[in-house]
């Protein structure tokens, strides 16, 4: 069976590694859609993606796959399925897909790993979020406890 | 020169990131070759910002560019974040400034919430706020001393962070200029000016922006 050829795009990762992807695939990127449009090319296009590593990039795609296809699935079916996404990426993941977002600028993505982030905050204590971020407790004992005194209406 | 191609995740303009600390700045002049373009292209180049800032001040979230921390501690719902400022000194400084909360505003990720007033039975009145999201009420401070069995006084609430009471009527001293404004980001009442005369009775309050 012949179907309408698909336009393919490679992009290549900060590790030398090719993806071959459908263009509409790769056009959840505004980076790439716009490195695309001004080109003018139409095929055989290799895009270099710095500072993105293969891992990431897989992982990235797979978002893109998913959203490129995001007319065939009810809306709660695609947020169904952010959900897991995100849900298994650990810290170290998350961080990578804020970063490979941002500089691909894939927007749904990077609010979708903010939003996590900042679920991983909810219901902790200082000391937790210190800890789970490896953040270092820069104040002394006696700021700790005036900021701790001005905030104690909140902390019945 | 630096450009931005495509929508910066926070708010755009280094000018405005630059207030909350001077080395927030994360796009740097890394070029990559496009083909077909014509233009070079600017990337983040987080891992030499990182290396460099770290000498001078800590990263909000280590392993992660400011400007992408700050995008994900905007989104922490408003009931977490007055724990958020027992952090550490930048996230208390970032949680202290208007820029993180005109963020949150301007991302429209701003939550109201709704401040209620109330009298115990010895004329004491205090405030609670409900977080509708939440469904939780927390405590405001209470009002000083001297305010705190006012009756009758004016309220309004500007900039949608600011709840001002004016006037009113101590019940031994009688009425009063007085003008007291809770600020909800820093979570404490302050004394604003006198008003101009002592009123027998306030009758409203109007505001608008």
């Amino acid at each position: 069976m012949v179907g309408v050829k698909k336009k393919m795009v490679t992009l290549v990762s900060s590790d030398g590694v090719e993806f071959v992807v459908e263009k509409r695939v790769a056009e959840q990127s505004l980076f790439i859609k716009n490195a695309l449009n001004e080109g003018g090319v139409e095929e055989k296009v290799m895009i270099p993606i710095p500072k993105v590593t293969s891992d990431t990039l897989s992982s990235v795609l797979e978002y893109c796959e998913k959203h490129a296809s995001a007319t065939e699935f009810q809306e709660n079916e695609i947020e169904e399925w952010d959900k897991e996404y995100i849900e298994k990426a650990d810290l170290d993941l998350l961080y990578y897909l804020l970063q490979a977002s941002y500089s691909m600028s894939i927007m749904g993505l990077m609010e979708l790993g903010a939003k996590k982030v900042a679920s991983l905050i909810r219901g902790k204590s200082p000391q937790e979020i210190r800890e789970l971020f490896n953040i270092k407790n820069d104040f002394t004992p006696e700021q700790e406890e005036e900021i701790r005194r001005e905030m104690q209406w909140n902390y019945e | 020169m630096e450009t931005r191609r495509h929508p910066p995740l926070v708010d755009s303009g280094s000018a405005c990131l630059c207030r909350v600390d001077s080395g927030l700045k994360s796009v740097r002049g890394g070029k990559i070759f496009v083909p077909g373009s014509n233009k070079p292209c600017v990337q983040p180049d987080h891992v030499q910002q990182s290396a460099k800032k770290s000498k001078h001040t800590p990263p909000l979230l280590p392993g992660l560019p400011d400007d992408l921390s700050i995008a994900c501690l905007i989104r922490v719902p408003r009931a977490e974040h007055r724990k958020l400022r027992l952090v550490c000194r930048r996230w208390h400084r970032l949680l202290a400034g208007n820029y993180f909360y005109s963020l949150r505003e301007s991302l429209g990720v701003a939550e109201e919430w709704i401040y209620v007033i109330k009298r115990d039975t010895e004329g004491r009145i205090s405030w609670d706020a409900l977080d509708p999201v939440a469904q939780i009420w927390q405590p405001v401070p209470p009002l000083p001393a001297e305010y705190s069995e006012a009756l009758g006084f004016g309220c309004a609430v500007l900039g949608g962070c600011c709840l001002y009471v004016f006037g009113g009527k101590d019940p031994v001293r009688g009425s009063m200029r007085k003008v007291m404004f809770y600020s909800a980001r820093t979570n404490k009442w302050h004394r604003a000016p006198d008003m101009l005369r002592r009123p027998p009775a306030l009758l409203r309050v109007l505001c608008d922006e």
